[in-house]
């Protein structure tokens, strides 16, 4: 599965921009597998839908894209309108972005 | 009718609430604000408050009330923001540094705008102040989140708890202020002006708490959140903007103009920083020092009182223009055209590149309505919504007079 991950506002925008694209078959078995339970409990294809909530002062912006087999799903969330299921997915993505 | 996925609207309707959360009987009113909760998980919107608000956190006697919350490093929801509450108005410190802080911070925001400005809290009716702390997992933000301030622990690296920072609490509650004054949007010109607000009256709580006078002040944003590994002095510098750090490993180069020649033209999108609205700020922030600096003094007195009058008068797309022109009506109202407060206002906009637009004569009526249609219509209508806003402030008073 193919990961793209970007991080963007936040009160000390512009510079806190993450960039993170990763490939879970590079990665050691056990992140593979932790993140990919993280990309499952999300959900993605449930979360698509939806108009865009306008931007709240200083919150992080963040857009995750996942490839798996041909099929692609991406999201676009903020720190004030995420959803529960999607907030490990993103700690752990920006986590790793910050590695 | 009544539709399903709408149950509480339905049963209880919002002016009906707003009756029972002021009712006398606690257990009325208590029922009343668990259906608000209620309804506002189970459809997941945050304007459920609106009309209740008020209702929700008037206090008309003009006290400040603070709440503080504890995410307890989680990342919670919006439905469950603010979280566990952990310390509220009159109660003693707790050993949670955190969350003494932010009630302190909430309280120093609250005193100048009650006696600087005049303003009762947030919306100028009491609204209770609600911060959460330790929200996330080495967090590194702070953010407001249209009613509510939430501060991350930030990851001790690039940043430390953003509750340190006094200007970093008032700068969020700034946004609150400005969310219901002039409404700035939160793109382009507008946003930066909304941002450079912030960093204003962010700074102005902190000078005024420590009682500062231009000179003494540091004109910084964020300097006591910086983490070990910063090379820096601050995340921005209203003073100098663009100065605040150069080549530091994580944050690299302080990207602020305080200049138009400088003006950064950035997509109107996240990547782009909705149109550079941190970046632009600099300009603005730029022009508020010059002021401030040229009137010498406490910055709060005239400079930050001409600055928040311009604030209840600018409208959500304002530019920097609309901005310079309504500092320089303020100055010139308050303190008198040509008065070396005006001609500051005015300097200090040059100075940035931005001019002010010098005042139109003064028409009857139908003259001005005849000189919008014919081509200046944009200064105008600007002129006519000041006008407005004038008439609407003048038959408020005659009301309550009655």
């Amino acid at each position: 599965m193919k990961i793209e991950f970007t991080r963007s506002g936040g009160f000390a925008a512009p510079a806190m921009k993450q960039n993170l694209k990763l490939d879970t078959d590079d990665l050691p078995d056990a992140e593979a597998n932790e993140v990919l339970t993280l990309v499952n409990q999300a959900d993605l294809p449930a979360l698509s839908a939806g108009p865009e909530a306008a931007p709240q002062p200083d919150e992080f912006h963040y857009r995750i894209s996942v490839e798996d087999e041909g099929r692609s799903d991406s999201v676009r969330t903020s720190d004030s309108s995420m959803p529960e299921t999607l907030g490990p997915l993103v700690d752990w993505l920006s986590n790793k972005a910050a590695q | 009718m009544c539709k399903k996925h709408r149950p509480i609207n339905c049963i209880v309707p919002p002016h009906v609430l707003e009756q029972m959360l002021k009712s006398k009987d606690q257990r009325v009113a208590d029922a009343a604000l668990r259906t608000i909760i209620i309804s506002e998980r189970i459809r997941g919107e945050r304007e459920i408050l609106g009309p209740v608000r008020s209702a929700v956190f008037a206090n008309g006697v003009g006290q400040k009330r603070r709440s503080i919350h504890d995410a307890e490093h989680q990342r919670l929801p919006p439905s469950l923001l603010p979280g566990k509450l952990v310390r509220t108005e009159g109660q003693a410190p707790v050993t949670d540094g955190s969350v003494n802080r932010a009630y302190d911070g909430l309280g120093a925001t609250y005193d100048f705008y009650k006696s600087v400005l005049g303003r009762n809290s947030i919306d100028d009716h009491g609204m209770r102040l609600v911060a959460t702390v330790h929200f996330g997992n080495r967090f590194n933000n702070a953010f407001w989140n249209g009613s509510q301030m939430v501060f991350g622990d930030g990851d001790n690296v690039v940043f430390k708890d953003f509750t340190r920072s006094l200007d970093v609490i008032a700068h969020e509650l700034a946004h609150g202020v400005t969310e219901s004054t002039a409404g700035l949007e939160y793109h382009n010109q507008s946003g930066a002006l909304n941002e450079s607000f912030s960093d204003v009256f962010g700074s102005l709580v902190k000078q005024f708490s420590n009682n500062q006078d231009v000179n003494q002040a540091d004109w910084l944003i964020g300097k006591d959140i910086m983490g070990p590994e910063f090379t820096g002095t601050a995340l921005r510098s209203i003073k100098n903007p663009g100065s605040a750090y150069t080549n530091d490993p994580n944050l690299g180069t302080d990207p602020q103009p305080k200049h138009m020649n400088d003006f950064v033209t950035l997509p109107d999108n996240e990547d782009g920083d909705f149109g550079g609205v941190h970046i632009n700020s600099g300009i603005p922030n730029h022009a508020f020092f010059l002021v401030a600096k040229s009137l010498g003094g406490k910055a709060w007195e005239q400079a930050g009182k001409i600055w928040y009058d311009a604030l209840k008068q600018l409208f959500p797309l304002a530019t920097f223009q609309d901005c310079a022109d309504v500092t320089a009506q303020v100055a010139s109202a308050k303190f008198g055209a040509g008065s070396i407060q005006h001609e500051a206002v005015l300097n200090a906009w040059d100075r940035v590149g931005v001019r002010v637009t010098p005042p139109q004569p003064v028409l009857a009526p139908v003259e001005r309505v005849a000189a919008a249609s014919n081509g200046s219509h944009a200064i105008g209508l600007r002129e006519r919504l000041v006008e407005l806003s004038d008439e609407l402030r003048v038959t408020a008073d005659q009301l309550s007079l009655q």
